[in-house]
């Protein structure tokens, strides 16, 4: 049973009240024209077509006044092109993962840490730490290898924010129907 | 390199455009974004690398949370008739 994350500050912004209706006409779009097909691959290919689909609309919903939002909607339409078939995120062919999506395998690699003694971890720069953290964030924020330090946390901000939204609301359509 | 290591936490070199100060109220409001942070007493001491890792688990989990949830929706999908319970969902999501 997946916990319930509450939201952080707004609990129905106007962008994620958006991102809802748009992501329940998109499901309503998937379930009336693909019929619904028992085998193992076909659920799994519909899932992944139901994640990009609630990615694109949250995107959609943001707009283009975030870089993020940018990034994502440039990503995904890229490989709406090379398909154009693909309306709803149903998938016959491949789409391309978008790269800060990470692998498709639920184990994330760990990167080992390089310091094993507590004298060592001291004689690390702090600034080392930071650049090695503010890396990683990058890899996760859509678009956060072009931005500057300071346009990349206000992003993560509130690409954070919409993230716990997205969530939010996909528990309660799941919970609704479950 | 040797000389890097007097610096202090938050760098401030003289050149850079980007002023600490602004750095230090973004990782704040981060820091006001992540439960892991939030929620422990602790939340002010958290330093900006710890805020900044904190956020990167943050995101996977929430990114791991959309799949899980795709998939359930996935499975879900010939049931549901969004267009009839959209009103009662977005009621459900204005009125917590």
């Amino acid at each position: 049973m997946t916990p319930i994350i509450p939201t952080a500050n707004n609990p129905a912004s106007a962008t994620k009240l958006r991102f809802a209706r748009r992501f329940l006409r998109s499901l309503s779009k998937m379930s009336k024209t693909r019929p619904s097909c028992p085998s193992s691959i076909c659920v799994k290919k519909r899932s992944e077509g139901l994640k990009m689909a609630a990615y694109w609309c949250m995107a959609r919903s943001v707009g283009s006044r975030r870089a993020w939002s940018r990034a994502i909607l440039m990503k995904l339409s890229r490989g709406r092109q090379q398909h154009p078939h693909h309306h709803n995120f149903s998938m016959k062919r491949k789409i391309r993962r978008p790269t800060w999506l990470g692998k498709t395998k639920k184990k994330q690699k760990k990167k080992r840490n390089i310091t094993c003694s507590s004298s060592s971890y001291d004689d690390e720069d702090e600034e080392e730490i930071m650049k090695r953290q503010t890396e990683k964030l990058r890899e996760v924020v859509p678009g956060g290898k072009l931005m500057d330090i300071c346009s990349l946390l206000e992003e993560t901000a509130h690409f954070v924010t919409c993230l716990a939204d997205q969530v939010h609301v996909m528990q309660t359509i799941a919970h609704r129907y479950s | 390199m040797s000389s890097r290591r007097s610096r202090q936490q938050s760098s401030s070199s003289g050149s850079s455009s980007i002023s600490d100060d602004q750095i230090i109220q973004l990782v704040s409001k981060l820091r006001q974004l992540v439960p892991e942070i939030r929620d422990t007493r602790r939340s002010n001491k958290a330093s900006a690398s710890k805020v900044l890792q904190e956020t990167c688990n943050y995101i996977r989990s929430l990114n791991r949370e959309v799949d899980d949830l795709s998939q359930r929706l996935s499975q879900l999908l010939a049931t549901i008739d969004a267009d009839s319970a959209e009103a009662a969902i977005i009621r459900s999501l204005i009125n917590p």
